[in-house]
C-alpha cells in the first residue's frame, strides 16, 4: 500500500520524503510492540510472579531491561542481513518465532477469557472464545496489515490516560507498608521471577518481524525508547499492584482473570472499576491480534504463500478452552518461550556468520 | 464485511444470557448480618428494597415509610444453617428473585460470631462472594446481628444505604468509630502488619439516670446515654487479635486511636470548669519499635489545644493526661493483643525477606513489649 | 466519412442531426434553416435551453448580413472569426460533440460547404439564484452556497480564489447521458498523483448516468462497504476553498449544488465550517463539546444498558435505584427498550427531514408530547432511558457532516446490541473492531485516521484548533513539498510574537 501524504516536515525530495513516512511507519510498530510487552508482562504477573514473587514482582520486571536491551540490538544488527532468512536455518528461526508469538496469542485469549468470566461469570467460554477470535479477524487481513500499527498510535495517550485514572482512582488505599519486606521470598524468587518474565520479551525482537528494520542510530534508539515505555508501564503496575495489597494477598492462588482484576476488586472506585476493566480488555485483545498477524506473516515468509486463519482458530484457543491444556503451558511456558528466543537469534546469527563465510569465499 | 455478519451471527447466541438479567428481577443486598444461634446454627440476614416504589405493606417500618414522597420500602429475609454456606444456600434457592450483593454496605457480625476462630473465616467467605462490594464496612455488634440489620432504616431521607454512608463518615469524621472495609479486614487480619478495628455497634435500651462514668464518651455502644432517632448505635471499635475479635474500646479510646492513627485531626478535651479545649492533631503519629528481644514501642504526637479562657490552662497537667491516656489505650490494645497502630508494619521494614519476618514471632513480642508515649503540646488562644 | 462525423454536404448534416436528435417527436429541437450568402444553413437549438435574443442578435442577423463567403477550407475560420459574435466557439465534425453541446444548452451552426458544425455558446435556461446554504449554516462566515449550474459554481470558488494556479479541469461521467464534471485543484498544492488517480477513477465508471454527486461519490471512494464515508460533500464555496488550500480535489457536476471532496479522513467530517473564523479560543471549545458529543452518542446507550444489565456494581448505589424504581413499571426489559427508543429516534429524525413545513409543527407535537411525555405517563418507558437516548441525541445533531451523523447513529446501535448481549466485553469488542477498521481505511491511498494515525503531524488542528498563526503547514494532503504556508511569522507586526 502507498501512501502519499505529508511528513514531518517539508521535504525536498521524493527520496526523504518516502524516508520520512517509512520512519513514521517504523514507530507506528514499535508503539504496538510496546503494547504487546506491556500486555505479556500483565498477563506474566497475573499468571505467575503475583505467586511465586509477590510484591518485588515490579524488581523482576525492572531486572528485564539488560536481557530486553540485548535482545533488542541483536535483532536489529541481524534483521539488517538481508538475505539470511532464505536459507534453511532463517526458516527454522522463523518457525521458532512463530511458536513464541502463537504462545504469546494464546495467552492473551486464555487473560481476554479469564477477565470476561470474571465479570460475566455466566457465559460459556467456548462461546467467548470463538467470538474473540472473530472479533479480532478483520484485523488480521494481509490488506490491512497497517491497521494495527495506527491502531497503537491512536491508542498509546488514551491507553496511558486510562491507566492514570484506573491507578489514581485506587491509589488512596495503599500503603508503603504493603511494599515490605523489599526482597519478599528473597532474592532467589525475585530472579526466578525474571527468569520466567523474560521469555515475554518477544516484543523486543520486533526489528525481525517488520518488513523496514530501524537502520540510522535516531531510529534505532526510538524503538528502543517504545519498548523501554511498555517495560516501565509494565513495572509500575507491578509496582502499584504491590502498593494497593499486602504480600499474602498477592500471593493467594486465585483465577487468572480475579488476579488481573485484584486491585479493583480489594479497592472499586466507581469509575477506575470502569476504566480498568475496559482497558484491560482492549490491551488484551491489541496483544492477541498483533502477535497473530506477526505470526501468520512469519508463517507465511516461511512457506513462501498467504497463510489463512484457520491456523490461528485451531491453535490459539486451546488453552482457553481446557484447563488442563493451561496449566501444560503454564509449567512449560518459560523453558518453550526462552529455547524459542534464544533458538531463533542462535540460528539467524549462525545464517549470518555463514553468509559472511561465503562472500570471503 | 461477511465476518462481521457472521460474527454477529453468532453474538446472537449470547442472547441467552441477557433475558435473565434485569436490573429489576435481582434483589441488591444493603445489608447483611450474620448471628449464631445457642444451639450453634448460624443464621444470615440481608436487607434489600423492595423494588416497588412506595411498597408500604412490604417496608419493615411502615409508618416511617409512609412519611415523604417515594420512599422505597425494605425487606428483611434470613436464612438458618450449620454453616455460613448452608444458610447462603437456602437463601438464595428460597428468594424469589437472585441476590446481588454489589451494592452491600454494611456487614453485620454478632459478637458471639465474632469471638471465635470463625470470625476470619467469615469474613474471607463474605469478601469471596461473586460480585460482592469489598468496601463495605464491618460492624461487631453487641446482641442479635438480625436484629441490629432489621433496626437499621433511613431515619433521614429515603435511601437506606445513603443514610449509612452519611452517618459513618460523620462518626468516622470525629473518630468514634473506625473506617475499616471487608477488604481491609480480610487483608489485616492475621498477618502481622496491622489489626484491624471493626466498628462496635449495639441495640442498647434508653438509659435513665446519670452517667456512670465521668466522661461519657468513655463508653461502649451498648451504654450509651442518649436517645436519638437511631435505635442502632455505631460507637468504638472491637480489636482483634489476629484470628478473632478479642475486646473492644471505648468510642473515646477509639477517638485517641484514630488521632494517633490521622483518621480524625481533632479530639474534645474539658478542663476542670467543663470547658471545652479542642485539641488538634495536624500529623498522625510517629511510631518507632527499638529493641531485638525486648521491644520499647514509643508514640510521639504534636498537638494543639486551642482555649478562649484569659488565663491559659495548665500545659503540663493536659499534656499529662493525654499522655496517660494514650498509654492506657495502648496497653489495653496490648492486653488485647491488638497491634491497631501498625507497629508491626512498621518493624517489618527492617527484615529483607518474609521468612526472616516469620520467625520473629512479632506478636508474641509485641505483647510483652514496653510503652511509651511523647506528647509535645502547643497552647494557642483562640 | 462515416456516421457519427459531420462532413461538408448541408443535406447530410442536417438529415444526420434530424434523424439523431428525432425532430419528428421533440417538439422543442429547433432546425432553423436559412441562407448565408446564397449558401444553406441551418442553427440548431433546444427551444427554453438557448436566450434566443443572442441567438437572434449574435448568430442569425450576423449570418444573414454576410454577402460573400470565403472558399470552403476558409468557411469555417471566416465563420468563428468574423462573423459570429459569441464569446466561446467551437468547431467540430463529431456528431456526438454537437449533440451533447446541444442538450446541454448551445447551438450548432451548419453550413453547406463547411466540414462539421459551429457550436456557439448561447446557454439561456432559467436556472435557481444563488442562495444560502440551507444544511451548513454558520454563525460566523460568508452565506453563499452552491447551485445547480456547475459553471456558477466554478465561478463562485474562482471569486474566493483568484489565482491562476486554480485548474478546473472538464471530465464527463456517464456512458449514455454524460455528465459534465468539473475538477477544481491548486496547481502545485495538490499532489499530482492525486489529480491523477481521480480523474483515473471519473474515467474508469462504467454507468450510464451519474445522477447525483452523492453517487458519483460513491463510485470514486475507497472502501464502499465501509460504515463512514471516505468523501466529503459541501454546499459552502468557502469550505472548498479551505479544502482546496489543503490540496485536496473539488469535484463539481452539472445539476449538483454541492462539491465533493477528495480525499479526506474523519476528522474533516468532525471541522465545522466556521471554526477558522472564530477566535482559536472559541473553535477549541466547541470542538472539544464536539468531541465529547460524538463520544457520549456513541458509548452513552451502550454504556448505559452495559451497567444496568450486567455490571450494577459499576454505578453508584443512588443511581441504581433511581433505574430500578423507574424499569421496575416498565413492561420491556432495557436492553429492547433502548433499541426501540433509538429507532423511534431516527424515525423522528427521518420525518422532520421529510415532512413538508406546513406540517412541521405537527411532528414537534407528535415527537415531544406523545413520544416523550405519554409514553413515560402510561409507563411504557422508563423515563431515565428518554433522558439517555435524547443526551445521545444531541451529542450526534453536534456532529456538523450528516453521513457522518448517520454512521454513527448506526455505530450506536451496533455497539447497543453488543453492550446488550455481552456487556462490556461487547462494547470493548464492537470498539476495537470499529477502530481497527477506521484505521484500516483509506481515501484515495491517503489513511483515513491521518493525521492521528499513522502519524501525520502537520497543521495543529486535528482535534483543538490551534492558533491561527500556528497553523504553518497545510494538511497532511497537501504535496509533501509546498508544506509551508507563510514564510516567517505570520503576525509579523508584532515584534514580541513568540512563533
Amino acid at each position: 500500500m502507498i501512501f502519499h501524504g505529508q511528513t514531518r516536515t517539508a521535504v525536498h525530495s521524493r527520496q526523504a520524503a518516502l524516508g520520512q513516512r517509512q520512519g513514521e511507519s517504523l514507530q507506528n510498530h514499535f508503539t504496538l510492540s510496546a503494547m504487546l510487552l506491556y500486555a505479556q508482562l500483565v498477563i506474566g504477573c497475573g499468571f505467575v510472579l503475583y505467586q511465586q514473587v509477590g510484591t518485588p514482582g515490579y524488581m523482576s520486571i525492572l531486572l528485564l531491561f539488560l536481557p530486553m536491551t540485548g535482545l533488542y540490538f541483536i535483532s536489529c544488527r541481524l534483521a539488517e542481513k538481508t538475505g539470511i532468512r532464505e536459507g534453511l536455518m532463517g526458516k527454522t528461526a522463523d518457525v521458532l518465532l512463530f511458536v513464541c508469538l502463537l504462545m504469546d496469542a494464546q495467552l492473551s485469549l486464555y487473560a481476554f477469557t479469564a477477565i470476561v468470566r470474571e465479570i460475566l461469570p455466566d457465559y460459556n467460554t467456548a462461546l467467548i472464545t470463538l467470538v474473540t477470535l472473530i472479533c479480532v479477524l478483520p484485523s488480521l487481513h494481509r490488506q490491512h496489515s497497517h491497521a494495527l500499527p495506527s491502531f497503537a498510535r491512536l491508542l498509546r495517550y488514551p491507553m496511558v490516560v486510562g491507566l492514570g485514572i484506573s491507578m489514581l482512582g485506587s491509589m488512596r488505599y495503599g500503603r508503603l507498608d504493603h511494599l515490605f519486606p523489599l526482597l519478599g521470598r528473597g532474592a532467589e524468587s525475585v530472579l526466578s521471577g525474571a527468569f520466567w518474565m523474560s521469555t515475554s520479551l518477544s516484543a523486543a525482537l520486533t526489528p525481525l518481524l517488520i518488513r523496514t528494520p530501524p537502520s540510522g542510530k535516531l531510529q534505532r534508539r526510538q524503538g528502543y525508547r517504545s519498548l523501554s515505555i511498555g517495560l516501565l508501564l509494565g513495572a509500575a503496575t507491578a509496582l502499584v499492584a504491590a502498593y494497593l495489597m499486602p504480600y499474602h494477598f498477592l500471593t493467594l492462588p486465585d483465577a487468572l482473570g480475579t488476579r488481573l482484576l485484584m486491585p479493583i476488586k480489594v479497592h472499586p472506585a466507581l469509575i477506575s472499576w470502569s476504566v480498568t476493566v475496559c482497558l484491560m480488555m482492549l490491551l488484551m485483545l491489541v496483544s492477541l491480534s498483533a502477535s497473530l498477524s506477526r505470526g501468520l506473516h512469519l508463517l507465511s515468509h516461511v512457506t513462501g504463500r498467504p497463510v489463512g486463519t484457520g491456523l490461528a482458530f485451531l491453535l490459539v484457543p486451546l488453552p482457553a478452552l481446557s484447563t488442563d491444556i493451561a496449566r501444560q503451558i503454564v509449567l512449560n511456558l518459560p523453558m518453550i518461550r526462552l529455547v524459542c528466543i534464544l533458538g531463533t537469534v542462535l540460528l539467524l546469527g549462525m545464517g549470518c556468520l555463514a553468509k559472511k563465510g561465503r562472500a570471503k569465499k | 464485511m461477511k465476518r462481521l455478519c457472521l460474527l454477529l451471527l453468532l453474538c446472537m447466541v449470547f442472547l441467552s444470557g441477557c433475558m435473565s438479567r434485569e436490573v429489576e428481577e435481582q434483589l441488591l443486598v444493603i445489608l447483611m448480618g450474620v448471628d449464631r444461634m445457642e444451639d450453634g446454627n448460624l443464621v444470615l440476614t440481608v436487607k434489600v428494597p423492595s423494588n416497588t416504589a412506595g411498597d408500604v405493606s412490604a417496608s419493615s417500618s411502615s409508618e416511617d415509610a409512609s412519611k415523604g414522597g417515594n420512599q422505597m420500602g425494605y425487606l428483611t429475609l434470613s436464612a438458618t444453617g450449620h454453616h455460613f454456606s448452608d444458610a447462603l444456600e437456602l437463601l438464595l434457592a428460597t428468594t424469589p428473585r437472585s441476590l446481588n450483593f454489589s451494592q452491600v454496605r454494611e456487614v453485620v457480625i454478632s459478637r458471639q460470631v465474632a469471638e471465635t476462630k470463625e470470625c476470619t473465616l467469615l469474613l474471607q467467605k463474605l469478601y469471596s462472594l461473586p460480585r460482592m462490594h469489598t468496601q463495605a464496612v464491618v460492624v461487631i455488634c453487641d446482641g442479635e446481628a438480625g436484629k441490629f440489620v432489621e433496626e437499621q432504616k433511613p431515619y433521614v431521607g429515603s435511601r437506606l444505604s445513603r443514610y449509612i454512608e452519611v452517618s459513618l463518615q460523620n462518626y468516622a469524621g470525629k473518630g468514634f468509630v473506625p473506617t475499616t472495609s471487608l477488604a481491609q479486614a480480610v487483608q489485616e487480619i492475621g498477618y502481622g502488619w496491622q489489626d484491624p478495628l471493626l466498628i462496635l455497634g449495639a441495640l442498647p435500651q434508653d438509659k435513665e439516670g446519670a452517667p456512670e462514668k465521668e466522661n461519657v464518651l468513655n463508653v461502649d455502644a451498648d451504654q450509651l446515654h442518649a436517645t436519638s432517632i437511631n435505635a442502632v448505635k455505631l460507637f468504638g471499635a472491637a480489636a482483634t487479635d489476629g484470628e478473632k475479635v478479642s475486646g473492644t474500646l471505648t468510642g473515646y479510646e477509639m477517638a485517641l486511636v484514630s488521632l494517633m492513627l490521622g483518621q480524625s485531626q481533632s479530639l474534645s478535651l474539658w478542663d476542670d470548669q467543663g470547658f471545652s479545649l479542642p485539641l488538634y492533631a495536624r500529623a498522625p503519629a510517629t511510631l518507632r519499635v527499638e529493641g531485638e528481644e525486648k521491644l520499647m514501642l514509643t508514640v510521639s504526637m504534636v498537638c494543639e489545644v486551642h482555649y478562649r479562657s484569659t488565663t491559659p490552662p495548665d500545659e503540663e497537667k493536659i499534656r499529662g493526661r493525654l499522655e496517660d491516656e494514650l498509654e492506657s489505650t495502648l496497653r489495653k490494645l496490648q492486653s488485647l493483643r491488638c497491634d491497631a497502630l501498625g507497629f508491626g508494619g512498621r518493624h517489618m521494614r527492617r527484615f529483607a525477606t518474609v521468612q526472616a519476618w516469620e520467625n520473629f514471632n512479632w506478636r508474641e513480642k509485641y505483647a510483652r513489649a514496653d510503652v511509651q508515649v511523647d506528647v509535645q503540646l502547643r497552647l494557642k488562644k483562640e | 466519412m462515416n456516421d457519427k462525423t459531420l462532413g461538408k454536404s448541408y443535406e447530410k448534416n442536417k438529415s444526420l442531426i434530424e434523424n439523431a436528435v428525432q425532430a419528428q417527436k421533440n417538439e422543442d429541437m429547433k432546425i432553423r434553416p436559412f441562407r448565408m450568402a446564397g449558401k444553406q444553413a441551418a442553427y440548431v437549438f433546444i427551444d427554453g435551453m438557448v436566450d434566443l435574443t443572442r441567438v437572434q442578435l449574435f448568430v442569425m442577423d450576423p449570418c444573414m448580413d454576410v454577402k460573400e463567403l470565403p472558399p470552403d477550407e476558409e468557411l469555417s475560420d471566416f465563420i468563428t472569426g468574423q462573423v459570429l459574435r459569441l464569446a466561446s466557439v467551437e468547431v467540430t465534425t463529431s456528431l456526438d460533440n454537437v449533440l451533447m453541446r446541444i442538450c446541454q444548452g448551445d447551438g450548432a451552426l451548419i453550413v453547406d460547404g463547411m466540414e462539421g458544425a459551429v457550436i456557439g455558446e448561447v446557454k439561456g435556461y432559467s436556472r435557481r439564484s444563488i442562495g444560502q446554504p440551507v444544511n451548513e449554516t454558520v454563525i460566523m462566515g460568508p452565506h453563499e452556497g452552491f447551485c445547480e449550474t456547475m459553471r456558477d459554481n466554478v465561478v463562485l470558488i474562482r471569486r474566493l480564489m483568484r489565482t491562476p494556479k486554480l485548474i478546473s479541469e472538464a471530465v464527463t461521467v456517464g456512458d449514455q447521458t454524460p455528465m459534465r464534471v468539473s475538477l477544481m485543484y491548486l496547481n502545485g498544492v495538490a499532489p499530482r498523483e492525486t489529480v491523477d488517480e481521480i480523474r483515473r477513477r471519473i474515467q474508469g465508471c462504467r454507468v450510464d448516468y451519474v445522477s447525483s454527486i452523492g453517487m458519483l461519490g460513491q463510485l470514486l471512494e475507497d472502501n464502499p462497504y465501509a460504515l463512514v464515508p471516505q468523501t466529503l460533500i459541501t454546499e459552502r464555496p468557502d469550505r472548498a476553498v479551505s479544502f482546496l488550500l489543503e490540496g485536496q480535489v473539488v469535484i463539481l457536476m452539472e445539476n449538483a449544488p454541492l462539491a465533493l471532496v477528495m480525499p479526506v479522513g474523519l476528522l474533516h467530517h468532525y471541522h465545522a465550517p466556521d471554526d477558522t473564523s472564530m477566535r482559536w479560543q472559541y473553535g477549541t471549545f466547541l470542538r472539544l463539546l464536539r468531541m465529547a458529543g460524538m463520544l457520549i452518542a456513541l458509548f452513552l446507550p451502550a454504556v448505559y444498558v452495559a451497567l444496568t444489565v450486567f455490571h450494577p456494581e459499576g454505578m453508584s448505589l443512588s443511581l441504581l435505584t433511581s433505574v430500578l424504581e423507574s424499569q421496575s413499571k416498565v413492561p420491556l426489559s432495557l436492553f429492547p427498550s433502548m433499541l426501540l427508543m433509538l429507532l423511534a429516534f431516527s424515525l423522528i429524525n427521518e420525518a422532520g427531514a421529510r415532512v413538508p413545513g406546513a406540517m412541521g409543527a405537527s411532528l414537534s407535537i407528535v415527537g415531544g408530547i406523545i413520544l416523550g411525555q405519554a409514553v413515560v405517563v402510561a409507563d411504557l418507558f422508563s423515563p431515565l432511558l428518554i433522558v439517555v437516548v435524547a443526551i445521545s441525541g444531541l451529542g450526534i445533531y453536534a456532529v456538523p457532516s450528516y453521513p457522518l451523523t448517520l454512521a454513527l447513529r448506526i455505530a450506536q446501535l451496533m455497539l447497543v446490541v453488543l453492550a446488550g448481549l455481552a456487556g462490556y466485553a461487547g462494547i470493548v469488542m464492537g470498539t476495537f473492531l470499529l477502530l481497527t477498521r477506521l484505521c484500516s481505511l483509506t481515501s484515495l491511498h491517503f489513511p483515513y485516521f491521518s493525521p492521528l494515525a499513522p502519524g501525520r503531524p502537520a497543521n495543529p488542528d486535528a482535534i483543538i484548533r490551534m492558533p491561527v498563526w500556528r497553523q504553518r503547514l497545510r494538511g497532511y494532503t497537501a504535496n509533501a513539498f509546498r508544506m509551508n504556508r507563510a514564510v516567517g511569522p505570520m503576525r509579523a507586526w508584532d515584534k514580541e510574537d513568540k512563533q
